[in-house]
């Protein structure tokens, strides 16, 4: 769920415990999974975009629909921390982003 | 950020030294005769994060709050306090805040303005300030029932996110016992 404004924002404050969520999923890193980092709101897999950056290194926008599906997608089946583990043991989400620009 | 890093250590010797500053200065007016309370409180709240062009806002994790306070009855508006926070809900962390409060001195409905500097030291870091007020009724000389709105800014910590601060508009409510 987006807030398209401001104001939107605000008035989904004032309705408070109506909805508890605007625009994101995640405003600090510990909202997000065991091996997800928070960044623009959304969690990012730490590592993955080494494997999964290929043609796609010019934009480091998370609100790119490709990359906001990719991470809902791997949030949701993430279930190797293992996995995660090793991946993040040689790269984080600040080199995947400093990767991503400089390549 | 990482635990043992200079940042990281700056972020502990700044809250560090806050406390030192707080304790000094009650150590200073410890000639009167000193009032210790603890105030044991829950709470929760909305945090707010920068996001893709717009703010994000997700609920507060609850938290449980115990704080040590003190003054003296010479200048009862004042008191100093060091409160430790723990967050219970989708994580577990711990933290300290020291705090500065003034008062409105020792009536039964008391309203207090606060500021503070949390830090947060597990499992991950978080360093900001604070500022809120609230309310404390007490039914008699030893126990009362508190409110409080507190508004809390982080700048620094590895829990942030990379593109920002973290605000959270908490408010939290419990009892206060005075010894």
């Amino acid at each position: 769920m987006h807030c398209k404004t401001h104001k939107s924002c605000f008035t989904f404050f004032i309705a408070g415990s109506l909805i508890w969520a605007c625009g994101g999923d995640c405003v600090r890193n510990s909202d997000c999974k065991a091996g997800y980092y928070c960044e623009a709101g959304y969690c990012w897999e730490k590592g993955s975009a080494d494997a999964d950056s290929g043609g796609d290194t010019d934009s480091n926008e998370p609100s790119d629909s490709e990359t906001t599906s990719q991470s809902k997608d791997t949030a949701t089946d993430s279930d190797s921390l293992s996995d995660t583990g090793s991946d993040t043991a040689g790269t984080s989400g600040t080199d995947f982003v400093d990767d991503t620009g400089t390549g | 950020m990482e635990h043992g890093t200079p940042e990281y250590r700056n972020c502990f010797t700044a809250a560090l030294l806050i406390f030192v500053v707080c304790m000094a200065y009650s150590s200073v007016v410890t000639a009167q005769r000193p009032v210790y309370d603890t105030a044991a409180s829950l709470g929760t709240g909305l945090s707010f994060g920068p996001g893709d062009g717009h703010a994000v806002v997700m609920p507060s994790p609850i938290y449980l709050d115990l704080d040590f306070l003190y003054a003296n009855d010479e200048r009862p508006q004042y008191e100093l306090g060091v409160g430790l926070q723990a967050e219970v809900q989708g994580r577990v962390s711990v933290g300290i805040v020291p705090q500065i409060r003034y008062t409105s001195g020792p009536e039964v409905l008391m309203w207090y303005a606060l500021a503070g500097a949390p830090l947060v030291v597990a499992p991950f870091s978080l360093f900001g300030v604070e500022a809120g007020g609230g309310f404390l009724w007490r039914f008699d000389e030893k126990f009362g029932v508190f409110a409080e709105v507190v508004v809390d800014y982080f700048f620094l910590g590895t829990d942030l996110q990379k593109s920002g601060a973290l605000i959270q508009l908490d408010s939290n409510a419990g009892i206060r016992v005075r010894f």
